[in-house]
């Protein structure tokens, strides 16, 4: 089923083809599953002549559901692809009579599968973030701060699961169970303290 | 070499910057029948992009180096709203004005010579 669904989308990225590790094609860039066999030119600002009777043919666009196990260069060569068919189809609509594309919805589902991307993005961004600021917060023992960032971490978890938050910065995701600050040994510790006295 | 966990907001946006650029480039009509003769493309962007972007942005995209970028700005036209419809209009004081645009014209090396209009279907 899910192929099928992702044949459908491929249909909205031209030259595209979803493919799991398959055989090494010609153009493969470092770091992602995607392979693109059409070769690139200034050709792909034009789209090909339809006969008449037929007209361009597209799928649904990406959303977020379907991006969020991506890795990092994956979006990068989605979001690429995404330019030239919207390079394109800006073209066909200058070239148009009246400036009308055939099938104009496909404007918006290139824009609203880059505004997926972005959230995707952004999700990692904020995990990121909020683990620097736990490491931060937790040297001053702000325990209030502590628990609200706790909280978002563990929501943000969920929605990235395991995938490698930015090229470069795989030390962060060490950090994310051994941040954790033991409340059980500060109260023991304190405890003590108080016993001593 | 700096620490990066101690510069998270610098690494997330210059990420964004390079690997997902938002360029829009929109060739104008007519310049890709005369891109045989002399090796020249127009197109439409964004007033803000500058050459070097346009450059790295056809190359990244397109496999295509580019000789030289030439710019133009264009400013928009201002237009008045028309009232009714045909012969029957008549043009209100009310003025409006269409999108700035800038034009940017790129020359490429005349061995990538090729007919860059819409081709026929396969089918």
């Amino acid at each position: 089923m899910n192929n099928i669904l992702r044949s459908g989308i491929s249909n909205i990225i031209k030259g595209a083809t979803y493919t799991q590790r398959a055989a090494p094609a010609a153009q493969i860039a470092p770091g992602s599953t995607i392979i693109n066999n059409n070769t690139r030119s200034l050709g792909d600002f034009f789209e090909h002549k339809y006969p008449v009777g037929s007209y361009p043919l597209a799928g649904r666009s990406w959303t977020a559901t379907d991006l969020r196990g991506k890795s990092f260069n994956d979006l990068h060569e989605i979001w690429f692809e995404l330019l030239r068919e919207r390079n394109k189809l800006l073209t066909e609509k200058e070239l148009n009579k009246n400036k009308n594309l055939i099938n104009p919805l496909r404007i918006k589902k290139v824009r609203k599968s880059m505004a997926a991307i972005k959230v995707v993005l952004g999700e990692r961004d904020q995990l990121s973030k909020s683990l620097y600021l736990l490491r931060v917060e937790s040297e001053k023992g702000n325990k209030k701060r502590v628990g609200e960032l706790q909280n978002n971490i563990k929501r943000l978890n969920k929605l990235v699961g395991a995938v490698s938050l930015k090229p470069g910065l795989r030390d962060l995701e060490g950090l994310q169970d051994t941040l954790k600050v033991g409340e059980e040994l500060e109260s023991n510790i304190d405890s003590l303290v108080n016993k001593q006295n | 070499m700096a620490n990066i966990l101690n510069k998270p907001a610098l690494g997330t946006r210059l990420m964004n910057s390079v690997f997902f650029p938002n360029i829009k480039l929109q060739v104008i009509r007519n310049t890709g029948k005369t891109f045989e003769k002399n090796n020249k493309l127009m197109f439409k962007t964004d007033c803000s992009v500058g050459k070097t972007d346009i450059k790295t942005y056809v190359k990244a995209l397109y496999d295509v180096n580019v000789d030289k970028v030439n710019t133009i700005n264009v400013q928009g036209r201002i237009k008045s709203c028309i009232k009714g419809f045909g012969k029957k209009g008549t043009r209100l004081n009310v003025k409006y004005k269409t999108t700035d645009y800038k034009k940017a014209i790129i020359t490429v090396d005349p061995s990538l010579k090729a007919p860059l209009s819409r081709k026929k279907s396969t089918k």
